[in-house]
């Protein structure tokens, strides 16, 4: 299972053309736009498309500034699920 | 809902929210990055892998193996935001074909030249080794041995090395990769400023009017960078980007003035900015008055070919850099030929363009920060083209202040932090000493407790010559006068320039013993006789220093596969292997008595000094109670990455040059990276002006404190040609670098399938028009020529590089296609530093 966070940065006057490939392309669910150009979606895996080429595809679409990578989760299936105080992010505690 | 589902709606909230917070913004219905719980992951944090940028991750760790990352939200470079390398940075770990064992060239149960590669144990691997290097070292002298180390090495493994070469072999013969990248950047540093490394800071990024780019494709090799520069031209009002390449690349779709010149002429339109500068009385006369000293260096200096070569022949000053005063009048008649009409004609960038240019400079009113990487570096003028930028922004006192900034961005992760401030080159020593001067070498005799003389100086009394570049490394190997060569954390043989006339034929040379440490059989393992298994990024416990000096740290994250072991565990072990009296002569001895009957490892590493602080398995946690592995200490018994990184220190501390004072060891497990000189535990930002410099006093507003009257140099140099033009049967320039997908020699990234996947081969990016001459079409199977080699590969006319006619462009990471067959071992003849992006080639159909 492969999940990314994906914000994209659209050069003025591209958003529209932009947002068009954005909901074209298969995998890619976009879930804000800033109103400034950029977009905020998640890429997945779709059907035989893989999530990371579809990441590595963004990158090429005319009028993208950036394709900038904010989250990816590669883990396998049988991941283990327990949860305690260690888990959470480094960040998220204030600590390194 | 299933386990799985409702897995993939907890992930994707997670990447909503990251995303989100990297964005700055909130987005309904979405609970921030903070309130998600329940995962199965560690996090901690690393620096990426990659490019110089420094750009901090987060790694989710599960069952052993790295699971996830996030960009970091509390990294000050990449807020929480990484670019493509970055995205697959994990994944560099987890090539199907890992080394894992020692392998060793044998026949008949023998080492043998030409024998086949089997497995050995590291005992027989070290042992054959150490038996090689002590009988090069005696029979051949200092140069006799040489070790090839990298810039992404962490700053203790550069230490450990450094100490291993310099004080154990007792040879000058380390040298980085950096000196393919950085060389030409730190020798303008000292030559201007007399202390390495930018002023300024990622912080101008913001708080810069202009930007401009020489030489340097930020939008594919510096990704992060690049999206901080593009918020600030499209939200700050009256910004503005300049553009200079070669050929037409990706930044010039955000271009306000882009400009292709003529290869080599970077160093007229900086004289022609400077002239313009000057002919407008626009420069700031108080700052030059009071901060700056003017000066000419030799020129006609060669291009640092061998000497028999007729280019090396002809120079009057060859090799020379040796500064001498002149006036402001004689700087100013020094650039008077520069004009807008000649510079114009000789660079083929229109006249109008280059006014533009030389206006934002030269305007008080706007803070310009300028950048470049490899177009400046990788030049056979390189020094002084990279001082010809310092040149405009000290004339115009546009420097040390925020968004005023000459930048040189880095290619490597560490190569600042470590091949450039632990000193791991020939001629270095940490914290910026120098191998030329005695005060310098019996400073560090006296920190590492070793005897007077013990390190070569560069004109050793007893030792002759013992300073050996890079690219003299790879002849001397050819030539048989130096034996042992141990490459580690690089890919020189796919990396140096004139594979075909010097690299292939010194390693193979049969008197000659190559060592390959790397994580993969790369171009160069496969070249060599031993290839050890190396322990890569987050399987070791870490620092690296990267472009703008931040120093950063990281714990080890996972274990190594199989029997593969980090570089400083490979250099530390290997000192056992060497008994002092088989590298150093009895009269240096018999000054340290003590030291007789000892091993190298004794002497360099359980010194008391780096063993000093205790290891205990365990020890290592956050503070949130997770515990991290240290293979090394554990295996050494003492935690050796304190141990020589707190020595280092003494040389920031101690030494006699200051501005490079960082924290203490601990402090960087606990933050995102300081920006060094660190004084008090605080961080500069802006070096040598009062106010954000410690080391600049109340009331002295600037100071260049490199110097010793603290002053900077605005140095002279003119516009020289290259040493091999376009000619009528070689009739295009070649250059060579990078693109997006791929770092470096493709070594880790062409093991990303997707990465492979997405740029599998390198091509040749060429203008439509020449294809058309050649009978060439997009797509077309072709041959690239020099006098020195050829391959075949495609052309590619429409792709994201766009050349103009008469030169031609193809990346250097593809294995299948080396490109360093082609290309010319051309220096700069004051930094060594190779020009990869100017030789002549002649392209065919194939």
């Amino acid at each position: 299972m492969t999940i990314a966070g994906i914000l994209i940065h659209a050069y003025p006057g591209h958003a529209e053309t932009v947002r068009a490939m954005l909901v074209e392309t298969q995998g890619v669910e976009l879930h804000h736009e800033t109103g400034d150009g950029r977009f905020i979606i998640t890429v997945e895996d779709a059907g035989d498309t893989r999530c990371d080429d579809t990441v590595l595809a963004l990158q090429r679409i005319p009028g993208v500034a950036s394709a900038s990578l904010a989250y990816h989760n590669f883990e396998p299936e049988d991941i283990n699920t327990p949860a305690g105080p260690s888990a959470l992010p480094a960040h998220l505690t204030g600590g390194a | 809902m299933t386990y799985s589902a409702s897995r993939r709606d907890f992930l994707k909230t997670s990447a909503v929210a990251a995303t989100a917070s990297a964005a700055g913004i909130a987005v309904p219905g979405v609970l921030p990055a903070t309130a998600q719980q329940g995962d199965a992951i560690r996090w901690d944090k690393a620096p990426c892998r990659f490019c110089g940028t420094g750009c901090s991750v987060l790694l989710g760790v599960s069952n052993g193996r790295v699971v996830a990352t996030q960009g970091d939200p509390d990294s000050p470079v990449n807020r929480g935001l990484a670019c493509i390398k970055g995205y697959f940075l994990a994944k560099i770990m987890y090539g199907e074909d890992r080394l894992t064992k020692p392998l060793l060239r044998k026949k008949n149960g023998k080492y043998d030249k030409n024998g086949d590669f089997e497995e050995v144990s590291w005992d027989e691997a070290f042992d054959v080794m150490a038996e090689k290097w002590v009988a090069a070292r005696k029979a051949k002298g200092p140069k006799g041995v040489g070790m090839f180390g990298s810039g992404q090495w962490t700053i203790w493994e550069g230490y450990a090395a450094q100490k291993l070469l310099k004080a154990g072999f007792r040879s000058n013969s380390l040298e980085p990769n950096a000196r393919h990248c950085m060389a030409s950047a730190v020798g303008a540093f000292m030559r201007g400023f007399g202390i390495d490394e930018p002023m300024g800071c990622y912080d101008d990024l913001e708080h810069a009017d202009v930007f401009v780019l020489w030489g340097a494709n930020m939008a594919e090799m510096h990704p992060i960078l690049w999206s901080r520069l593009t918020n600030t031209r499209l939200t700050k009002k009256g910004s503005e980007v300049h553009v200079l390449s070669t050929f037409e690349n990706r930044n010039f779709e955000l271009a306000d003035n882009a400009m292709v010149f003529e290869p080599q002429t970077d160093l007229a339109i900086a004289n022609y900015i400077a002239n313009y500068i000057i002919q407008n009385k626009a420069y700031d006369k108080d700052f030059l008055d009071k901060h700056v000293n003017f000066t000419k260096t030799p020129t006609d200096i060669g291009y640092g070919l061998r000497a028999s070569d007729p280019r090396e022949k002809a120079a009057k000053n060859r090799g020379k850099g040796k500064l001498s005063k002149i006036s402001f009048e004689e700087y100013a008649k020094s650039v008077e030929p520069y004009t807008l009409e000649y510079t114009a004609k000789l660079t083929k960038v229109p006249a109008a363009q280059l006014e533009k240019l030389a206006k934002v400079y030269a305007d008080p009113k706007k803070k310009v920060s300028s950048y470049w990487t490899m177009g400046f570096n990788q030049h056979t003028r390189g020094v002084w083209v990279n001082g010809l930028v310092y040149n405009i922004h000290l004339l115009m006192g546009k420097i040390s202040e925020p968004g005023n900034s000459p930048f040189s961005l880095t290619g490597q992760p560490s190569a600042c932090g470590t091949a450039r401030e632990v000193g791991t080159f020939t001629h270095r020593l940490p914290a910026d000493l120098v191998v030329k001067k005695d005060a310098h070498c019996k400073f560090a005799e006296k920190i590492w407790k070793l005897p007077e003389g013990t390190v070569p100086r560069a004109n050793d009394k007893t030792l002759g010559k013992t300073l050996i570049h890079a690219v003299a490394m790879h002849r001397a190997l050819n030539d048989g006068k130096m034996n042992c060569f141990w490459v580690m954390c690089n890919n020189n043989m796919q990396a140096a320039a004139n594979m075909n006339d010097e690299s292939w034929p010194g390693w193979r040379n049969p008197d000659n013993f190559i060592t390959v440490s790397d994580p993969y059989p790369t171009i160069s393992a496969v070249a060599a006789d031993l290839i050890l298994p190396t322990a890569m990024w987050t399987e070791k416990e870490g620092a690296y220093g990267n472009a703008e000096r931040r120093t950063q740290f990281w714990r080890q994250q996972v274990s190594p596969p199989g029997e593969s072991r980090s570089d400083v565990w490979q250099i530390v072990e290997f000192s056992k292997r060497i008994k002092v009296e088989d590298v150093w002569p009895a009269d240096l001895l018999d000054k340290t008595p003590e030291y007789k009957g000892k091993t190298l490892y004794d002497i360099l590493y359980a010194n008391g000094q780096i063993d000093k602080f205790p290891y205990e398995k365990g020890m290592v946690k956050d503070d949130r109670g997770n515990v991290y592995e240290n293979q090394e200490s554990e295996d050494f018994g003492f935690y050796l990455q304190k141990g020589l990184y707190e020595e280092y220190r003494r040389f920031q501390y101690e030494g006699p040059k200051k501005g490079h004072e960082m924290a203490e060891f601990d402090v960087y497990h606990k933050n995102r990276g300081l920006r060094w000189p660190v004084i008090d535990g605080k961080e500069t930002l802006w070096r040598f002006r009062e106010g954000y410099d410690p080391h600049v006093a109340k009331g002295e507003g600037v100071k260049f404190y490199g110097k010793p009257d603290g002053r900077a140099n605005i140095i002279t140099a003119p516009y020289e040609p290259a040493a091999e033009m376009p000619d009528k049967e070689f009739d295009l320039w070649l250059c060579t670098g990078r693109v997006l997908e791929h770092w470096h020699s493709g070594s880790m990234t062409r093991r990303v399938q997707e990465l492979h996947r997405a740029v599998p081969d390198a091509v040749l990016f060429m203008n439509p028009k020449d294809a058309k001459k050649r009978k060439l079409r997009d797509g077309s199977k072709c041959k690239v020529a020099t006098r020195r080699g050829d391959l075949v590969t495609r052309v590619e006319t429409r792709g994201r590089n766009r050349p103009p006619e008469g030169l031609v462009f193809i990346a250097w990471f593809d294995a299948s296609r080396l490109v360093n067959k082609l290309t010319l071992d051309q220096t700069d003849p004051l930094s060594k530093e190779t020009d990869y992006k100017k030789c002549a080639c002649k392209v065919s159909k194939a």
